[in-house]
Protein backbone atom coordinates (compact mmCIF):
# COMPACT_ATOMS: atom_id res chain seq x y z
CA UNK A 1 0.00 0.00 0.00
CA UNK A 2 1.47 3.48 -1.26
CA UNK A 3 1.72 6.48 0.63
CA UNK A 4 2.96 9.84 -0.06
CA UNK A 5 4.58 11.00 2.99
CA UNK A 6 5.66 10.27 7.01
CA UNK A 7 6.79 13.58 9.34
CA UNK A 8 8.38 13.02 12.77
CA UNK A 9 7.80 16.36 14.84
CA UNK A 10 9.78 17.73 17.49
CA UNK A 11 9.72 16.68 21.14
CA UNK A 12 6.58 17.80 23.00
CA UNK A 13 4.93 17.01 26.03
CA UNK A 14 1.30 15.36 26.23
CA UNK A 15 -0.85 17.10 28.36
CA UNK A 16 -4.20 15.15 29.60
CA UNK A 17 -6.77 16.58 31.25
CA UNK A 18 -9.52 14.05 32.70
CA UNK A 19 -12.35 15.22 34.84
CA UNK A 20 -15.93 15.07 36.18
CA UNK A 21 -16.91 18.16 35.85
CA UNK A 22 -19.58 19.11 33.08
CA UNK A 23 -17.49 19.36 29.85
CA UNK A 24 -18.18 23.10 29.32
CA UNK A 25 -16.06 24.02 32.28
CA UNK A 26 -13.76 21.95 32.02
CA UNK A 27 -12.49 22.06 28.72
CA UNK A 28 -12.89 26.31 28.31
CA UNK A 29 -10.86 26.64 31.14
CA UNK A 30 -8.26 24.29 29.61
CA UNK A 31 -8.17 25.81 26.45
CA UNK A 32 -8.30 29.34 28.31
CA UNK A 33 -5.83 28.44 29.97
CA UNK A 34 -3.62 27.65 26.79
CA UNK A 35 -4.67 30.36 25.19
CA UNK A 36 -3.61 32.94 28.02
CA UNK A 37 0.13 31.26 28.11
CA UNK A 38 0.06 31.63 24.22
CA UNK A 39 1.01 28.16 23.92
CA UNK A 40 0.33 26.11 20.71
CA UNK A 41 -1.80 22.57 20.26
CA UNK A 42 -0.56 21.07 17.10
CA UNK A 43 -2.78 17.49 18.31
CA UNK A 44 -5.73 17.46 20.94
CA UNK A 45 -8.58 15.29 21.26
CA UNK A 46 -11.51 15.25 23.28
CA UNK A 47 -13.64 12.73 24.07
CA UNK A 48 -16.77 12.72 26.67
CA UNK A 49 -17.24 9.33 27.76
CA UNK A 50 -20.10 8.32 30.78
CA UNK A 51 -17.52 8.44 33.37
CA UNK A 52 -16.51 12.12 32.53
CA UNK A 53 -14.36 14.22 29.78
CA UNK A 54 -11.00 13.64 28.85
CA UNK A 55 -8.66 15.65 26.42
CA UNK A 56 -5.21 15.15 25.50
CA UNK A 57 -3.11 17.67 23.77
CA UNK A 58 0.36 17.64 22.85
CA UNK A 59 2.32 21.64 23.54
CA UNK A 60 6.44 21.84 22.56
CA UNK A 61 8.07 20.13 25.63
CA UNK A 62 9.50 24.19 26.02
CA UNK A 63 6.56 25.06 27.25
CA UNK A 64 5.44 22.32 29.79
CA UNK A 65 7.00 23.99 32.97
CA UNK A 66 4.91 27.40 32.16
CA UNK A 67 1.82 25.55 31.86
CA UNK A 68 2.46 23.53 35.22
CA UNK A 69 2.74 26.61 36.43
CA UNK A 70 -0.14 28.38 35.26
CA UNK A 71 -2.25 25.59 36.13
CA UNK A 72 -1.00 25.77 39.50
CA UNK A 73 -3.10 28.69 40.21
CA UNK A 74 -6.16 27.05 39.56
CA UNK A 75 -6.34 24.35 41.56
CA UNK A 76 -9.55 22.74 40.49
CA UNK A 77 -7.92 22.59 36.76
CA UNK A 78 -4.50 21.85 37.70
CA UNK A 79 -5.68 18.68 39.86
CA UNK A 80 -7.39 17.17 36.18
CA UNK A 81 -4.04 17.68 34.73
CA UNK A 82 -0.95 15.19 34.02
CA UNK A 83 1.97 15.71 32.11
CA UNK A 84 3.75 12.81 29.86
CA UNK A 85 7.02 14.73 28.67
CA UNK A 86 8.79 13.01 26.19
CA UNK A 87 6.40 12.31 23.38
CA UNK A 88 6.28 12.93 19.65
CA UNK A 89 3.59 12.73 16.89
CA UNK A 90 4.31 10.16 13.90
CA UNK A 91 2.02 11.80 11.13
CA UNK A 92 1.18 9.35 7.73
CA UNK A 93 -0.82 10.62 5.08
CA UNK A 94 -2.79 10.40 2.80
CA UNK A 95 -5.13 8.30 5.02
CA UNK A 96 -8.01 8.05 2.31
CA UNK A 97 -10.45 7.64 5.17
CA UNK A 98 -9.49 3.97 4.90
CA UNK A 99 -9.94 1.59 8.06
CA UNK A 100 -7.15 -0.71 6.22
CA UNK A 101 -4.73 2.37 6.52
CA UNK A 102 -5.49 2.59 9.98
CA UNK A 103 -5.53 -1.33 10.99
CA UNK A 104 -2.52 -1.21 9.24
CA UNK A 105 -0.56 1.39 10.89
CA UNK A 106 -1.85 0.38 14.16
CA UNK A 107 -1.04 -3.54 13.84
CA UNK A 108 2.58 -2.97 12.84
CA UNK A 109 2.81 0.11 15.25
CA UNK A 110 1.78 -3.18 18.15
CA UNK A 111 3.56 -5.63 16.50
CA UNK A 112 7.18 -3.41 17.19
CA UNK A 113 5.59 -3.04 20.84
CA UNK A 114 5.69 0.64 20.06
CA UNK A 115 3.06 1.82 22.48
CA UNK A 116 0.52 4.84 21.27
CA UNK A 117 -0.23 7.33 23.48
CA UNK A 118 -3.25 9.09 21.42
CA UNK A 119 -4.11 8.91 18.07
CA UNK A 120 -6.31 11.67 15.53
CA UNK A 121 -7.64 11.61 12.14
CA UNK A 122 -7.13 15.30 10.11
CA UNK A 123 -8.64 16.05 6.85
CA UNK A 124 -5.33 13.93 5.22
CA UNK A 125 -3.34 12.70 7.78
CA UNK A 126 -3.21 10.20 10.32
CA UNK A 127 -1.45 11.43 13.49
CA UNK A 128 -0.39 9.02 16.53
CA UNK A 129 1.45 10.50 19.41
CA UNK A 130 4.32 7.71 20.36
CA UNK A 131 7.62 8.30 23.12
CA UNK A 132 10.20 10.48 20.94
CA UNK A 133 12.85 7.87 21.35
CA UNK A 134 10.60 5.09 19.41
CA UNK A 135 9.61 7.90 16.44
CA UNK A 136 12.98 6.79 14.21
CA UNK A 137 11.74 3.30 15.13
CA UNK A 138 8.25 3.67 14.30
CA UNK A 139 8.89 5.05 11.07
CA UNK A 140 11.05 2.55 10.03
CA UNK A 141 8.38 -0.43 11.16
CA UNK A 142 5.58 1.48 9.15
CA UNK A 143 7.72 1.75 6.01
CA UNK A 144 7.79 -2.07 6.38
CA UNK A 145 4.40 -2.21 5.99
CA UNK A 146 3.54 1.26 3.43
CA UNK A 147 5.46 2.06 0.66
CA UNK A 148 6.27 5.54 0.38
CA UNK A 149 6.07 7.25 -2.86
CA UNK A 150 9.65 7.23 -4.93
CA UNK A 151 12.13 9.71 -3.66
CA UNK A 152 10.11 10.74 -0.53
CA UNK A 153 11.67 9.51 2.91
CA UNK A 154 10.25 10.14 6.36
CA UNK A 155 11.03 14.03 7.21
CA UNK A 156 11.49 15.48 10.43
CA UNK A 157 10.51 18.98 11.69
CA UNK A 158 13.77 21.17 11.44
CA UNK A 159 11.95 24.09 12.75
CA UNK A 160 9.18 25.05 14.48
CA UNK A 161 6.58 28.00 13.47
CA UNK A 162 5.75 30.26 16.74
CA UNK A 163 3.67 32.83 16.81
CA UNK A 164 5.55 36.46 17.64
CA UNK A 165 2.52 38.34 18.00
CA UNK A 166 0.87 38.50 21.72
CA UNK A 167 -2.59 39.22 20.52
CA UNK A 168 -5.08 36.81 20.38
CA UNK A 169 -6.88 34.99 17.30
CA UNK A 170 -10.16 37.02 16.50
CA UNK A 171 -9.49 40.23 18.40
CA UNK A 172 -9.48 38.68 21.97
CA UNK A 173 -7.45 41.23 24.25
CA UNK B 1 16.27 27.19 12.76
CA UNK B 2 13.86 29.80 14.12
CA UNK B 3 11.25 31.37 12.20
CA UNK B 4 9.37 33.82 13.69
CA UNK B 5 5.66 34.59 11.71
CA UNK B 6 3.14 36.93 12.48
CA UNK B 7 -0.56 35.93 11.78
CA UNK B 8 -3.20 37.89 13.53
CA UNK B 9 -6.14 38.32 11.71
CA UNK B 10 -8.99 40.42 13.26
CA UNK B 11 -11.89 37.65 12.44
CA UNK B 12 -9.78 34.16 12.17
CA UNK B 13 -10.69 33.07 8.19
CA UNK B 14 -11.77 29.44 7.50
CA UNK B 15 -12.12 27.74 4.43
CA UNK B 16 -15.84 27.00 4.99
CA UNK B 17 -17.75 24.54 7.45
CA UNK B 18 -18.90 20.90 6.37
CA UNK B 19 -21.46 19.58 8.03
CA UNK B 20 -22.37 15.54 7.62
CA UNK B 21 -25.39 13.86 9.55
CA UNK B 22 -26.71 10.66 10.10
CA UNK B 23 -23.68 9.54 11.33
CA UNK B 24 -22.98 7.14 13.91
CA UNK B 25 -19.94 7.42 16.42
CA UNK B 26 -18.67 3.68 17.61
CA UNK B 27 -16.30 3.84 20.77
CA UNK B 28 -13.93 0.39 21.54
CA UNK B 29 -11.24 -0.40 24.13
CA UNK B 30 -8.93 -2.17 23.03
CA UNK B 31 -6.20 -3.68 24.87
CA UNK B 32 -2.46 -3.21 22.73
CA UNK B 33 -2.61 -7.21 21.89
CA UNK B 34 -5.99 -6.48 20.04
CA UNK B 35 -4.15 -3.95 17.90
CA UNK B 36 -1.76 -6.49 16.58
CA UNK B 37 -4.99 -8.55 15.23
CA UNK B 38 -7.02 -5.87 13.93
CA UNK B 39 -5.61 -6.14 10.58
CA UNK B 40 -7.47 -9.41 10.66
CA UNK B 41 -10.63 -7.28 11.09
CA UNK B 42 -10.19 -6.84 7.02
CA UNK B 43 -12.11 -3.36 6.92
CA UNK B 44 -12.49 -3.70 3.14
CA UNK B 45 -13.47 -0.51 1.56
CA UNK B 46 -15.04 1.00 4.73
CA UNK B 47 -14.17 4.78 5.37
CA UNK B 48 -14.29 6.82 8.48
CA UNK B 49 -15.43 10.87 8.50
CA UNK B 50 -13.74 10.80 11.73
CA UNK B 51 -11.14 8.48 14.12
CA UNK B 52 -9.21 9.17 17.16
CA UNK B 53 -8.05 7.31 19.96
CA UNK B 54 -7.43 8.10 23.83
CA UNK B 55 -4.58 6.09 26.15
CA UNK B 56 -7.29 5.02 29.07
CA UNK B 57 -6.33 4.29 32.47
CA UNK B 58 -5.88 0.70 32.33
CA UNK B 59 -3.11 1.62 29.20
CA UNK B 60 -5.25 0.19 26.69
CA UNK B 61 -6.47 2.70 23.90
CA UNK B 62 -9.94 3.50 23.54
CA UNK B 63 -10.75 4.12 19.54
CA UNK B 64 -13.29 6.21 18.58
CA UNK B 65 -14.35 5.82 14.83
CA UNK B 66 -17.53 8.42 13.33
CA UNK B 67 -18.76 6.73 9.65
CA UNK B 68 -22.03 6.54 8.11
CA UNK B 69 -23.88 3.53 9.84
CA UNK B 70 -24.13 0.80 7.70
CA UNK B 71 -20.39 0.84 6.70
CA UNK B 72 -20.25 1.39 11.55
CA UNK B 73 -22.08 -1.86 11.04
CA UNK B 74 -20.05 -3.78 8.99
CA UNK B 75 -16.99 -2.98 10.71
CA UNK B 76 -18.69 -3.76 14.21
CA UNK B 77 -20.18 -7.24 12.80
CA UNK B 78 -15.77 -7.61 11.82
CA UNK B 79 -14.41 -7.04 14.83
CA UNK B 80 -16.86 -8.30 16.91
CA UNK B 81 -16.24 -11.97 14.88
CA UNK B 82 -12.63 -11.35 14.66
CA UNK B 83 -11.35 -10.01 18.21
CA UNK B 84 -15.18 -11.86 19.77
CA UNK B 85 -15.55 -11.62 23.14
CA UNK B 86 -11.99 -9.70 24.16
CA UNK B 87 -13.17 -6.20 22.33
CA UNK B 88 -15.85 -6.03 24.23
CA UNK B 89 -19.41 -4.65 23.22
CA UNK B 90 -18.71 -1.00 21.77
CA UNK B 91 -20.47 1.81 22.98
CA UNK B 92 -22.21 3.57 20.29
CA UNK B 93 -23.95 6.77 19.52
CA UNK B 94 -26.30 7.08 16.58
CA UNK B 95 -27.11 9.55 15.02
CA UNK B 96 -24.67 11.77 15.60
CA UNK B 97 -23.23 15.02 13.21
CA UNK B 98 -20.07 16.91 12.46
CA UNK B 99 -18.76 19.75 11.47
CA UNK B 100 -15.34 19.96 10.46
CA UNK B 101 -13.46 23.08 8.66
CA UNK B 102 -9.93 24.60 8.34
CA UNK B 103 -8.26 27.72 8.39
CA UNK B 104 -4.62 28.98 7.58
CA UNK B 105 -1.97 28.13 9.94
CA UNK B 106 -4.19 26.90 12.70
CA UNK B 107 -1.96 24.49 13.27
CA UNK B 108 0.96 26.39 14.02
CA UNK B 109 -1.33 29.28 16.32
CA UNK B 110 -2.27 29.40 19.52
CA UNK B 111 -5.76 30.16 20.88
CA UNK B 112 -7.98 28.17 17.45
CA UNK B 113 -9.18 25.83 20.16
CA UNK B 114 -10.02 28.48 22.79
CA UNK B 115 -11.70 30.62 20.69
CA UNK B 116 -13.87 27.94 19.09
CA UNK B 117 -15.03 26.76 22.52
CA UNK B 118 -15.90 30.56 22.88
CA UNK B 119 -18.26 30.72 20.05
CA UNK B 120 -20.04 27.39 20.45
CA UNK B 121 -21.01 29.04 24.35
CA UNK B 122 -22.78 26.16 26.35
CA UNK B 123 -22.83 24.21 23.15
CA UNK B 124 -19.70 22.86 24.27
CA UNK B 125 -21.35 21.04 26.83
CA UNK B 126 -23.16 19.14 23.83
CA UNK B 127 -19.66 18.05 22.20
CA UNK B 128 -19.13 13.90 21.95
CA UNK B 129 -15.62 14.39 20.79
CA UNK B 130 -13.40 16.95 19.02
CA UNK B 131 -9.81 17.19 17.26
CA UNK B 132 -7.73 19.74 16.93
CA UNK B 133 -4.94 18.41 14.67
CA UNK B 134 -2.84 20.01 12.13
CA UNK B 135 -4.81 22.64 10.24
CA UNK B 136 -8.03 21.17 10.73
CA UNK B 137 -11.14 21.24 13.25
CA UNK B 138 -13.69 17.99 13.48
CA UNK B 139 -16.19 18.53 16.13
CA UNK B 140 -18.77 15.77 16.94
CA UNK B 141 -22.35 16.51 18.30
CA UNK B 142 -25.77 14.36 18.88
CA UNK B 143 -28.69 14.56 16.83
CA UNK B 144 -30.00 18.33 15.97
CA UNK B 145 -26.70 20.25 17.16
CA UNK B 146 -24.88 20.61 14.16
CA UNK B 147 -26.97 23.55 12.68
CA UNK B 148 -27.04 25.88 15.46
CA UNK B 149 -23.38 25.45 15.83
CA UNK B 150 -22.35 25.72 12.34
CA UNK B 151 -24.31 29.40 13.15
CA UNK B 152 -22.53 30.16 15.93
CA UNK B 153 -18.64 29.37 13.96
CA UNK B 154 -20.27 31.19 11.01
CA UNK B 155 -20.84 34.24 13.21
CA UNK B 156 -17.75 34.09 14.93
CA UNK B 157 -14.98 33.15 11.83
CA UNK B 158 -15.00 34.61 8.93
CA UNK B 159 -16.17 32.25 6.15
CA UNK B 160 -15.55 32.52 2.14
CA UNK B 161 -18.08 34.11 0.13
Amino acid sequence: MRIKGLKISEELCLVRLSGKAPADRLLKAFCGLLADGRINTPFMTTACRPGGLQVDCCVAAADQAGLERRASVEPALSACLSFRPGVGLLTLFPHRASLEVLGRLQAVLAENRIPVFGLASSIGALTCALAYDCLDAAAAAVQTCFELEDNHAPFRAEFTVSQATRRHPGGRE
Amino acid sequence: METVAMYWESRIKTYGFQVVKNLSLYAYAFSAELWQRWKEVEADHNRFQLVCAQQGETGGLELILVCNPEQGRACARRIESVLAKTAGEPRVTSPVELIFFQGPHFGDRFGIADFTCRALEEQVDDLLAALFTSASIYLVFPKGAADKARDRLAAAFRVPR
